[in-house]
């Protein structure tokens, strides 16, 4: 097919087999659109431009293939849910594991006070349950215990082997605003810095595997959090209006794909006040709402937003320009209307080649 | 009685009986049509999807005692609004449901076009998109619902409409441009 076919956003848009591959109802359709992204990577502004509008008419339905998923994992928990008597003998067995190892953790405080308590960098046993947002795009789930989470570009999350019955343990890796429904099983956010407990709030996390940051920032309601520093075991209790950040001294090599994360050393820890906003116009939530802020931060540093936001790999290769600092606000812009954007505060010239955007003095 | 019919009856049976890929199978087939019946009646993408997957949830746990249905997708549409209807009780907002269930022609006039516009969430957008709706003819609104919102083929939308296949893809063609010029910025 040649590319001069699709000019305009509309060009695909009218397509039956476009629109079978937004609405993934068709696998051929999937396939025929994906590796012709791949083959056109010129054109992929356009592609998502057309993806967008499509939801946009359809009435934000999700595309069939996630609604399936979801299904599936309805009723697969429900009949869990069942079979009463094995919950039973579940919840009689965790009161007496949690009252012994209260009982085991008294003991070590009180006799072992001077050695500190490992936490290991304990992962729950995980579901086939995975929600996933590639870069570039963003994606709302419900669990099937109620809870609503919006997911960040680039991130994933894991639902516990039971979630729903018995206990509820998601795993994050990446950005998401959690709207947790209440009720008495806590639910427990895992990520490589630390873990949050809840039981009905709403709060949203940032916790990127390649950043240095960690960060909590509470809505709603209350939240404790527990950290996984490698030395000694830290609760934190966090009051609405707060944000927790955890600086750290080094990232883990991203190169090796080790599917553990090793303890990392903190180098602060941070708690902070939100600055009181109605809640779409803070600045934690910002994408949320579709904007994407930057506070007197580093290019370098909020340059993996921008990567993952417009999917992107953007490359910076002179030092000082990665110090450069900008205070920002983007919302519909394109990448190349951000950039330019930037231009205009501190100079600088950039080239596109497909994703890769160099930029350079 | 249709060949439709007849074979969602099929598929009622075989759910009773424990087969799953029949249950998804049917789930898939009416997905949408049913969320769609749903938003007609409260606006809300999200409660529509909850209570179709309510229904079918139900429907998969009470499989081995089901009954026989005479019209499996009647039965569906009449338990997703009472579903609907239920959801809405709890958040106390039934009169507003009542107020907004669209007749088939309020739905094509400005029930769709409301629709789509709130659900954004972002103040620019919502501007944008309430312009570029306002810029479309009756006839272009129309098209683009049944393509874009009910899924038609351009086949289907042709004969609903009774017109050719090609006037139709250009009026939705030409529809998509002014939305594009309204909502993009390149």
């Amino acid at each position: 097919m040649s590319t001069g076919k699709f000019k305009y956003v509309e060009d695909f848009l009218i397509q039956n087999s476009f629109q079978m591959y937004c609405a993934r109802s068709d696998a051929q359709c999937v396939k025929y659109w994906e590796n012709y992204i791949k083959s056109n990577p010129d054109q992929l502004e356009n592609i998502q431009e057309a993806k967008r509008l499509y939801f946009i008419l359809n009435g934000a339905k999700k595309p069939i293939d996630e609604s399936l998923l979801n299904l599936s994992n309805k009723i697969l928990y429900k009949k869990h849910l069942l079979s009463k008597f094995r919950i039973n003998v579940f919840k009689v067995a965790a009161v007496f594991i949690s009252i012994l190892s209260i009982g085991f953790v008294l003991y070590q405080a009180r006799f072992n006070q001077e050695s500190s308590l490992k936490v290991d960098n304990y992962f729950p046993e995980t579901s086939d349950a995975m929600y996933q947002a590639m870069n570039g795009e963003r994606k709302s789930v419900n669990l099937p215990d109620g809870t609503k989470v919006l997911l960040n570009a680039g991130s994933t999350l894991t639902l516990g082997h039971d979630f729903n019955n018995g206990d509820r343990n998601v795993i994050l890796k990446g950005e998401a605003l959690f709207d947790v429904v209440h009720n008495k099983t806590p639910f427990t956010v895992y990520t490589k810095d630390f873990n949050i407990k809840v039981l009905g709030t709403k709060f949203n996390v940032k916790a990127y595997e390649d950043e240095l940051e960690t960060v909590t920032s509470l809505i709603s309601g209350s939240i404790q959090m527990e950290l996984k520093n490698n030395t000694n075991k830290q609760l934190i209790a966090l009051n609405p209006g707060e944000k927790l950040t955890i600086r750290n001294k080094s990232i883990t090599s991203t190169n090796t794909n080790k599917p553990t994360i090793t303890a990392q050393e903190i180098e602060e820890i941070k708690l902070s006040k939100i600055i009181k906003l109605p809640e779409s116009l803070m600045s934690e939530t910002a994408w949320v709402h579709n904007r994407i802020e930057i506070h007197e931060e580093k290019f370098g540093e909020f340059k993996k937003r921008l990567e993952r936001w417009y999917n992107v790999k953007i490359e910076i290769s002179d030092p000082a320009i990665q110090k450069y600092t900008f205070t920002a606000i983007f919302t519909t812009e394109s990448i190349k209307e951000a950039l330019s954007a930037l231009q205009k505060a501190k100079y600088f010239s950039y080239t596109i080649n497909d994703n890769k955007i160099i930029i350079t003095n | 009685m249709s060949n439709s019919i007849i074979k969602q009856q099929l598929i009622w049976e075989k759910i009773s009986l424990g087969d799953k890929s029949a249950f998804l199978n049917l789930y898939k087939e009416l997905y949408y049509k049913l969320v769609n019946y749903g938003i007609r009646i409260c606006q809300d993408t999200d409660l529509s999807a909850e209570a179709v997957d309510d229904v079918f949830v139900y429907i998969w746990n009470k499989r081995a005692s089901l009954s026989r249905v005479e019209n499996v997708e009647s039965y569906l549409t009449t338990s997703t609004k009472r579903r609907i209807l239920r959801l809405l009780d709890k958040k106390k907002k039934t009169e507003l449901a009542l107020k907004n269930s669209f007749s088939e022609n309020e739905w094509y006039d400005a029930g769709y076009e409301s629709f789509i516009i709130q659900m954004q969430t972002d103040e620019l957008l919502k501007q944008r998109l309430k312009q570029a709706m306002e810029n479309l003819t009756f006839r272009q609104k129309q098209l683009i619902i049944l393509k874009f919102f009910d899924g038609l083929t351009y086949e289907d939308i042709a004969k609903q409409t009774n017109q050719s296949i090609k006037t139709a893809y250009n009026t939705i063609y030409d529809a998509l441009k002014v939305l594009r010029k309204a909502l993009v910025y390149n």
